[in-house]
């Protein structure tokens, strides 16, 4: 196995180095640094007087969205990809089941379009 | 005792301790980058037996969009710290353990039968456990072997999956809409203020741990 995937090894390596860097980096700055926790030094600040609420807004929903269509249309590009390699060896059939799917996907993108989830203000 | 044998063993080490490490950590952030190292490293498994194409998707896919969703998730419902007691994970075991059980036997299933057989062109039944993939390695990169299968022989697996995705789209949505008013352009439920939340402050309740070190 080693041989026939030698190419992945420098990503290993590279993998390894980063590991060990980040490790260096927080490492030295936990064990040099002057580490004297107190309570007024830790606490949240709010212009010198006890903070009134929680410092997290509400979140609007529609970066979840954002979320979730990027995850759908990015499970199109993936599944492209290996058709862009072989459709020369695939039969007809296999041509339009890709044009299929392509035509699921613009079904959802135009209904997402039209129902008005693209719009921010 | 093989490079790729050390690695193996290396990374599903990794794997069940950061996967034991996702169900038992205190913080929600910490538990979702377990899970992303937990991502990763089985992308890692992936390449050792061949297949470099679904390991690279398992990054794009699952770290880069599913682990996003995740942390999303968690950024919306809020959770804090003191939420979660130790005496409560008790009330959750019984069903733990049946959903547990759930997902072996569905292993199992994965391993012993092989599904619903749709042509000739199967794979026979002792590959996956006696794990000699050598054996049908073709000399085809991955991407040349997926494009070659998933649109001709499995395409219902492949289109399944699209419609699957749709009703995602149309799911999302439907959670996700805000009327608006056709005259004024603005939300039919408007961002107001929520005065009994205001008025019910108190410095006591607004402190909070956010990590233990």
């Amino acid at each position: 196995m080693n041989f026939l995937y030698f190419e992945y090894l420098p990503i290993l390596l590279f993998i390894f180095i980063s590991f060990l860097l980040g490790i260096v980096i927080f490492g030295l700055s936990f064990l040099i640094a002057d580490q004297a926790p107190d309570v007024e030094k830790v606490s949240a600040y709010e212009c010198g007087f006890d903070p009134f609420d929680d410092a997290r807004n509400t979140f609007d929903v529609r970066f979840y969205l954002v979320a979730i269509l990027f995850i759908v249309f990015d499970r199109e590009a993936t599944f492209i990809f290996p058709w862009a390699l072989t459709v020369g060896e695939l039969s007809a059939g296999g041509f339009w089941t890709i044009i299929d799917f392509l035509v699921e996907r613009t079904v959802g993108f135009l209904y997402i379009w039209k129902v008005g989830s693209l719009e921010w203000d | 005792m093989n490079f790729s044998f050390v690695l193996f063993y290396r990374m599903s080490a990794i794997i069940l301790v950061s996967a034991a490490g996702v169900i038992s950590s205190q913080n929600p952030v910490h538990s979702v980058l377990f899970l992303v190292v937990v991502f990763r490293h089985g992308a890692g498994v992936l390449i050792l037996i061949g297949a470099e194409f679904l390991s690279l998707i398992f990054i794009v896919v699952y770290v880069g969009a599913i682990a996003v969703l995740f942390l999303f998730v968690v950024i919306i419902r809020n959770i804090k710290l003191g939420d979660y007691f130790l005496n409560k994970i008790y009330q959750y075991l019984p069903i733990g353990a049946f959903v547990g059980i759930i997902f072996f036997l569905e292993l199992l299933i994965a391993l012993y039968l092989q599904g619903v057989p749709l042509n000739m062109t199967q794979l026979k039944r002792n590959t996956v456990l006696r794990g000699n993939w050598f054996s049908i390695f073709d000399g085809l990169t991955n991407i040349e072997l997926f494009g070659q299968l998933i649109y001709t022989y499995y395409f219902i697996y492949f289109l399944v999956a699209g419609l699957i995705l749709l009703v995602a789209i149309i799911g999302a949505i439907v959670l996700t809409i805000q009327p608006k008013n056709p005259e004024t352009g603005i939300n039919v439920v408007p961002f107001a203020q929520q005065v009994y939340q205001q008025t019910s402050r108190s410095v006591g309740k607004s402190v909070f741990i956010s990590s233990r070190l």
